[in-house]
């Protein structure tokens, strides 16, 4: 099995450098080359980087989990929460890729300061995304280090494991920048969703479609078919808070809005609002129900978020055991690599170009993006050395937090009549009002039963509309520059040639 | 007639919206289980699947009349 698995990953491997050395023939030194792919990304390219990007370590790993523990009471919102992005993504995109295009924005940063002439919005906007991002890249190449542990019996150590993935991951990375890790996303998202209908499918057959009720009933597990579940986790306030949750934060977590700036048109975001939903009913629930029917198999399993690797060394011939570890590691690579990118650009764009050294030129951008993404790597493989014990409790940290400005962001998108008060005051309360409820200092029961950042952004938004009431609005001038950019947004979607206003404005940055 | 129209696909994600989280309030019993999967499962799959097709339609017939 381990060298069978050794093998199979050889030539992964291969195809992952392969389209990495490709990807750094064709990217020149400059940071939009870099951080953006040059805004090149097709249809089929810009659906595979979003969907593997979002699919991450929970897809493969916590999912099964989740369903292993708490039942199938995750399939309440997410599959669902996970499909209405791709509707979001065909009414966000086109926004953030004019406004991109036009003004030569790299980072989520650069649209926020840009549009509410105001660095402090941009400042609070990175200081919170590298606050919470960094943790959460940890969390991917801890799951890879165990994963890879378990997948060689032990032969490669956890610390081994974790060091290896994590060197792979930056070398393609490193060089290739956005348009390897764009192509090896799409590589992968096939992968991740080949490697987990295949284990359903096979489990499917081991247990018996009509066995579960009666295997489950046995073990006195027949509440993992329930809502809210045998521990109660999956209230309905908790469910469509998390089926939310995946909608926005799809599109708010750093490393998936900047996506939104390198489509090659705004037409690939058309079949966004298909393809999403067709790949998350398969991804997300056959995770889910091979972690319940897991439990007729396997009832014993300690290492829970383990269960998917686990089982298909138990259950499966080893080439197709090493084929879903492999998707396994695919779903983890794809992550990490694009959140590594995204606190690169971050560091490079938003506090090194800004702040630091302003008349840097593309090509001393570019180093420091690839120096910075070495530097965060080490960092995000410092934490994995030694697993926390909050593994847990740093992922719901991390994905809720980044949405902090969510509000503030959507107001920028869609509300013409947002102040730069309004703006910097919601960036204030919405980052304040976030980690206090996260950190338990602000009473849980601001939250009324749903997830803290429901309560935060509620606040942060009503924040916004409040004091964007009492105060001066932008000029009518940098308003239209903006809201007449989008007025055509329906318009472009039947015509292939973009408007003549999306000539780079650079004077802007 | 553009705001109508806008209404109107509003309106219908709106109510695929709810159709999809509204049962959750009442789903404490597993049976009748469809291949061995809880209904309120399939149930679940067949509102994401709607979602689907309504996207495809949207993309067809909102995007291209605009």
């Amino acid at each position: 099995m381990v060298q069978i698995f050794i093998g199979m990953s050889i030539v992964f491997l291969i195809i992952v450098f392969g389209l990495g050395y490709i990807a750094f023939k064709r990217t020149e030194a400059t940071p939009q080359e870099y951080f953006s792919g040059g805004g090149t990304l097709g249809t089929i390219v810009l659906f595979g980087t979003m969907f593997a990007t979002i699919q991450s370590a929970f897809a493969l790993l916590g999912l099964p989990q989740s369903g292993y523990i708490d039942g199938y009471g995750m399939l309440l919102g997410l599959p669902f929460g996970c499909a209405f992005l791709g509707i979001a993504i065909g009414f966000l995109g086109p926004r953030v890729w004019k406004a991109g295009r036009k003004f030569n924005f790299i980072t989520v940063s650069d649209f926020l300061s840009h549009r509410f002439q105001s660095n402090t919005v941009g400042i609070i906007y990175w200081i919170s995304a590298l606050g919470f991002l960094a943790p959460f890249i940890g969390l991917q190449i801890i799951g890879g280090g165990i994963t890879i542990q378990i997948a060689t019996g032990g032969a490669v150590t956890y610390i081994q494991a974790m060091w290896i993935m994590l060197a792979i991951i930056v070398l393609y990375t490193l060089f290739g920048g956005l348009r390897a890790v764009a192509w090896n996303d799409t590589i992968q998202a096939f992968i991740m969703i080949t490697a987990v209908v295949t284990a359903l499918i096979l489990i499917l057959r081991t247990v018996g479609f009509s066995n579960v009720e009666t295997e489950l009933s046995k073990l006195n597990s027949l509440e993992l078919l329930t809502m809210p579940g045998p521990n109660g986790v999956w209230t309905f306030k908790y469910a469509i808070s998390y089926g939310l949750l995946c909608t926005v934060g799809g599109l708010i977590w750093p490393q998936a809005f900047t996506r939104l700036y390198m489509s090659k048109d705004t037409n690939a975001f058309k079949a966004q609002a298909v393809w999403f939903p067709i790949a998350c009913i398969l991804l997300l629930f056959s995770a889910v129900t091979i972690g319940v029917f897991a439990v007729t198999i396997l009832p014993d399993i300690e290492n829970t978020n383990q269960v998917l690797p686990i089982l298909a060394m138990h259950l499966f011939n080893p080439y197709i055991a090493s084929f879903v570890l492999i998707g396994v590691i695919s779903a983890l690579m794809s992550t990490s690599s694009s959140q590594l990118l995204a606190v690169s650009a971050i560091f490079t764009q938003d506090i090194y170009k800004k702040h630091i050294n302003p008349n840097a030129s593309h090509a001393n951008q570019t180093l420091v993006g690839r120096i910075s993404l070495v530097v965060f790597a080490l960092i995000a493989g410092i934490i994995a050395m030694n697993p926390p014990s909050l593994v847990v409790w740093i992922g719901t940290f991390s994905i809720q937090g980044i949405l902090a400005l969510l509000p503030v962001i959507l107001c920028g998108l869609f509300w013409k009549e947002t102040t730069k008060a309004g703006a910097v005051a919601g960036s204030f309360v919405g980052l304040f009002v976030m980690v206090g409820l996260l950190a338990n200092i602000l009473p849980s029961s601001l939250t009324f039963g749903f997830m803290p950042w429901v309560s935060s952004n509620i606040i942060t938004l009503l924040t916004v509309i409040i004091v964007s009431k009492f105060t001066n609005s932008f000029s009518e001038d940098h308003i239209q520059s903006y809201f007449k950019l989008w007025k055509r947004d329906e318009e472009q979607y039947t015509n292939k040639s973009q408007p003549q206003d999306l000539v780079s404005d650079s004077s802007v940055k | 007639m553009k705001k109508l129209k806008e209404i109107h696909w509003f309106l219908l994600f709106l109510v695929i919206f709810l159709l999809a989280y509204i049962p959750g309030f009442g789903w404490r019993t597993y049976e009748p289980l469809l291949i061995g999967v809880p209904f309120w499962v399939w149930y679940t799959i067949v509102i994401t699947v709607i979602l689907s097709i309504t996207g495809r339609l949207f993309v067809h017939f909102f995007w291209k009349d605009s």
